[in-house]
């Protein structure tokens, strides 16, 4: 049924229609921007690939063929912009971790965000990147194993290879700094 | 009770990978899965508390909210509806190309140009022609040759 709604939404976007715009950025941009926070660890390079990933969706729905389910396609273009990113961050500072303090929070964001938070914010991101991608989307933003590995284009088994390892290198990273 | 076809180890695996809840293991596996620690508890129960401890962790996780300014952002970077010119005319009007008032008026200025600049030579030429006319007309009238009649005059 979703995946009915998502296409007539598409193609009344595809036409510009307001309405239809506003439903896509209300039902997926929390998703992308999700993935993108816990890839990366830093809300405004979150924000900037959500952007990114929406200019990306727009050019791409006048001609979109439904081979895969939009929010597949979605998250996956803004996993690959996280890569890019994250690939451009080791470039350029080598084994820097991302800088945690989030300017672009609200007040009551950053009452919410607490060192706790913060300390598992930056394991994650800390995470090799494929390890980070299949914890968030699954354990945090609850895709299936199919929707996850989709995304990711892996296979099933891959993705639970790279859940076990990202769980326990993130078990011992909590331990050390005595989070969990 | 039927008997579970999933393996001990291959349980262990799925806690290591999709944490305690059984309803995070792939589908084809949870049943068995559920059967099997139900029969034996206490071979998970360790593996169970231990993946439970870090599934608590992410799961007080806040959830990533989009600020009104970036949904503005994002909204206001699709693409517009293209906005159909007002056309005022009704009827077949309404299939008329936006272009035709302006082709009108060229056409208008086009044939006032020639128009004019033709208009000279017409002219003479009918004056001409109209000389033929009155010959003819007079010929038929009994008046002989239209230019005798004219050299005579002379």
């Amino acid at each position: 049924m979703a995946f009915l709604s998502d296409l007539d939404q598409i193609t009344r976007a595809a036409a510009g229609d307001p309405s239809a715009v506003a439903w896509l950025v209300d039902r997926y941009s929390p998703g992308v921007l999700g993935l993108a926070t816990r890839m990366l660890g830093d809300r405004m390079e979150a924000e900037d690939v959500t952007q990114e990933t929406f200019l990306r969706a727009w050019k791409a729905l006048p001609g979109w063929e439904p081979r895969a389910k939009f929010s597949t396609w979605l998250h996956r273009v803004a996993l690959n912009l996280c890569y890019d990113v994250l690939r451009r961050r080791r470039e350029s500072l080598p084994g820097e971790l991302p800088d945690m303090e989030d300017p672009g929070l609200t007040p009551h964001e950053h009452l919410l965000q607490t060192e706790r938070v913060r300390a598992i914010e930056a394991a994650i991101a800390a995470l090799p990147e494929r390890q980070a991608a299949a914890l968030t989307l699954c354990a945090l933003q609850g895709h299936s194993q199919a929707e996850a590995a989709e995304i990711m284009e892996t296979s099933e088994e891959a993705l639970e290879s790279l859940l076990a390892r990202a769980r326990r290198s993130l078990k011992a990273t909590l331990a050390e700094r005595s989070v969990a | 009770m039927k008997p579970s076809l999933i393996s001990d180890a291959r349980i262990l695996e799925l806690i290591g990978a999709y944490g305690a809840d059984l309803a995070a293991f792939p589908e084809a596996e949870r049943a068995g899965a559920a059967r099997r620690i139900a029969e034996v508890p206490a071979v998970f129960a360790a593996a169970l508390e231990e993946a439970r401890l870090l599934d608590d962790v992410l799961g007080r996780m806040p959830d990533v909210t989009v600020s009104p300014a970036l949904r503005e952002a994002l909204v206001s970077s699709a693409p517009k509806a293209k906005t159909a010119p007002v056309r005022s005319g009704t009827g077949l009007r309404r299939f008329l190309p936006g272009w035709l008032p302006a082709g009108a008026v060229a056409s208008l200025a086009m044939g006032l140009l020639i128009g004019v600049n033709v208009s000279m030579p017409a002219t003479v030429a009918t004056a001409s022609a109209d000389d033929e006319a009155d010959a003819v007309m007079y010929a038929a009238l009994g008046f002989g040759d239209y230019s005798l009649m004219d050299e005579s005059t002379q």
